[in-house]
């Protein structure tokens, strides 16, 4: 990596209006992340509006603070509330909740937020090492690689997350079936427009994501939930942890840090995956001294927490170095850098190296920011806690509607969106996971982009596809992660008979 | 309970077969594009052959497991619980809610329209005192339309040419609105449009 392209990053990222963007970016992502109800990805989605007014780098540098934001502030929830904010947050409510119940909270809180700074930093250095290499080789990538990167990150994704394979691969389907929507950009023909002049273009991603995440949940609690009285735990002041607790948590978070990484690098489904391996882990590693997990047990927290952080650092070296997301909010974050016309890429590194060291320092700064505004306040965060959850979904709605208006200013997104808000409330209703949707409908379009650009460079023979060494090993890992759970089950079931 | 079982499974099958009909829209879609004769040139109907088929193949291999016997487990309540009976007045509420603000939007303005979404999304969701939320809905709505009107620069629809239209009626044809002939008199009201 050049160094001196990385100081000239941060010291750009410490101008006073970055700085003031990145610190408005931690706020808002730390409120959003408590508040139930708003993952990462709908957050991002909410605030696109913003990229319509600010210029690029201020406007990156803030997605990039919102996004580390949610996951310190997704922790507080599950901790204080027993409820997940998003699937990467499930692991730290079992053991975290447990502590806040014995009255140790603070320490739960201030294990997850700086096992959060610790994993956050270390995985933004590799970062920054790490992904211009992955940009140089990602330069020397044909068509048919990136085509065959795509198809690997639609495999696992539609694979590993939902409960059955089928239903992610229905979900990745019906995505790209609605990346298809509006004219071909090559040929100029009409697909699945249905003869209406606003469907030209397709379905604005912002719309779909505010639907399916705001919309779909909000119609899915209407009609089947029962919001019952929540069971909080009350918190005031800072949170703190002792001498012993510092003992107990390095451990994890380096462990959870080593594991959350890489995952977010390769396209293994986002954060469930990881936060799950670092819990078990550390279950596992705790049979020694303190076993204290199913009571509270710290290691629980750390781990996860420091996991789930890693994760999402992680998933910037692919969506920087080579425009491929593999996870729903780092689509999002692609869909903000696509707003300025900016194609994250091998490309974007030796285009505009500015920008991408300022995003990269910002990481750094906003996950310190995050680390100080975290500590001493989470006990103000937790008193969002009180809103009254009608309130908080009525604002949410209403926020997604304002969202999928401005953009262009048409009702034809709105009625878009309300129909979208209800094939959310039906995936949610007959367990079908989302994500795999939002990447079809993101990456889709790329897919085919590359994958056209391969054969015509081929004349039309469908044999380039696998005609690289690269191309043969990722369609190999892709067989290994499809095939090999059903094949496991079937030799335990068969070991069990 | 046995019923309620039944009554989740058919749901899924239902909304399984919507999803194989997706599947062969896009394929009957597809089949309309017109095929290009340039050597090499790979159209827009190559790719999405493929997305229609494979999802086609996807959801007829998911209505069999569905006609077997298996069901998806509803995803979680956060704050609550999922219960099987579904609360058809809630989503009402709420489904009206939507529409209205989509189909009045442009007519009404924000600060009205915003407000009573926010109003009826909460009070599906579970809120009793309506004069509380009335005024929290005031507020919230007044609060996002200077956000975004003076904050963010991004006009929201005010409302206000409405008013001013009222006040002095012009004869452009709007969709959704009354038709005035040569003679300045309406023939024909639609109604809102859009539906």
């Amino acid at each position: 990596m050049d160094f001196s392209l990385f100081l000239e990053g941060f010291s750009n990222s410490l101008t006073l209006t970055n700085l003031g963007f990145g610190l408005l970016g931690t706020i808002l992502g730390t409120l959003v992340g408590v508040l139930p109800g708003i993952g990462p990805a709908l957050a991002i989605s909410l605030l696109l509006p913003v990229t319509l007014i600010v210029d690029p780098t201020a406007a990156l540098i803030m997605f990039g603070a919102i996004y580390y934001g949610t996951m310190f502030g997704g922790s507080t929830t599950s901790i204080l509330l027993n409820a997940p904010g998003e699937s990467g947050s499930v692991m730290t409510t079992i053991e975290g909740n447990k502590m806040a119940r014995n009255g140790r909270a603070s320490a739960a809180l201030a294990t997850a937020a700086i096992g959060s700074f610790v994993a956050g930093a270390l995985a933004t250095a590799v970062v920054a090492v790490a992904a211009p290499s992955i940009a140089w080789l990602g330069i020397r990538m044909t068509p048919a690689d990136f085509f065959a990167m795509m198809v690997l990150a639609f495999g696992t994704v539609g694979a590993i997350l939902g409960q059955s394979m089928i239903r992610g691969l229905l979900s990745l389907s019906f995505g790209l079936s609605i990346g298809l929507m509006g004219l071909d950009l090559q040929s100029g023909s009409e697909r699945l427009t249905f003869g209406i002049p606003d469907a030209y273009d397709g379905i604005e991603t912002v719309v779909l994501v505010v639907s399916l995440f705001a919309l779909g949940e909000a119609l899915y609690v209407a009609l089947y939930g029962q919001l019952g009285k929540a069971d909080k735990t009350a918190f005031k002041g800072l949170a703190w942890m002792t001498k012993e607790d510092f003992k107990r948590s390095w451990g994890p978070w380096l462990r959870g840090t080593a594991i959350g990484f890489p995952t977010g690098v390769i396209p293994a489904g986002g954060s469930e995956l990881p936060t799950f391996l670092s819990y078990a882990l550390e279950k596992r590693l705790a049979k020694k001294k303190h076993n204290e997990f199913g009571h509270g047990a710290i290691e629980g927290v750390a781990g996860p927490e420091a996991a789930n952080n890693a994760n999402a650092a992680g998933a910037m070296v692919p969506l920087l170095a080579l425009g491929l997301p593999t996870s729903a909010t780092a689509a999002v974050m692609l869909v903000a850098f696509q707003q300025f016309d900016i194609r994250p890429g091998p490309l974007l590194f030796t285009d505009q190296p500015l920008l991408v060291w300022t995003l990269i320092a910002s990481l750094f700064i906003g996950n310190a920011l995050l680390l100080i505004i975290n500590l001493p306040l989470v006990g103000i965060w937790a008193k969002l806690l009180n809103i009254p959850s009608q309130y908080l979904y009525g604002g949410i709605v209403t926020f997604a509607m304002v969202g999928a208006y401005v953009l262009n200013n048409n009702s034809f997104d709105l009625w878009a969106a309300v129909i979208v808000g209800i094939i959310g409330l039906l995936f949610r209703k007959f367990g079908y996971p989302i994500t795999p949707l939002i990447l079809g409908v993101i990456l889709g379009p790329m897919a085919e982009q590359q994958f056209r650009r391969a054969l015509q460079g081929a004349a039309g023979d469908p044999s380039i596809l696998v005609s690289t060494p690269f191309t043969i090993v990722v369609y190999t890992l892709l067989a290994l992660v499809v095939l090999t759970p059903p094949i496991f089950r079937a030799v335990r079931a068969r070991t069990k008979k | 309970m046995t019923n309620s079982l039944k009554a989740v499974a058919k749901g899924e099958l239902v909304f399984t077969s919507f999803l194989f009909v997706v599947a062969a829209v896009v394929l009957v879609d597809t089949m309309g594009i017109e095929k290009s004769n340039a050597v090499g040139f790979v159209g827009p109907e190559v790719f999405a052959f493929m997305v229609g088929g494979l999802m086609l193949l996807l959801a007829g291999l998911q209505i069999i497991a569905v006609l077997r016997g298996q069901r998806g487990t509803p995803e979680g309540v956060e704050g609550g619980i999922s219960v099987a009976e579904p609360n058809w007045k809630a989503f009402g509420i709420l489904a009206v809610g939507l529409v209205l603000y989509t189909s009045l939007l442009e007519f009404f303005g924000f600060p009205i329209m915003g407000t009573i979404l926010f109003f009826l999304v909460a009070k599906a969701i579970g809120s009793k005192n309506n004069i509380k939320l009335a005024v929290i809905s005031v507020l919230v709505s007044a609060a996002i339309f200077v956000a975004f009107n003076e904050g963010l620069q991004l006009q929201l629809p005010s409302g206000l040419d409405t008013i001013s239209r009222i006040q002095s009626p012009v004869t452009e044809v709007v969709p959704g609105e009354e038709v005035i002939n040569d003679d300045g008199v309406v023939v024909e009201d639609q109604g809102e449009g859009d539906w």
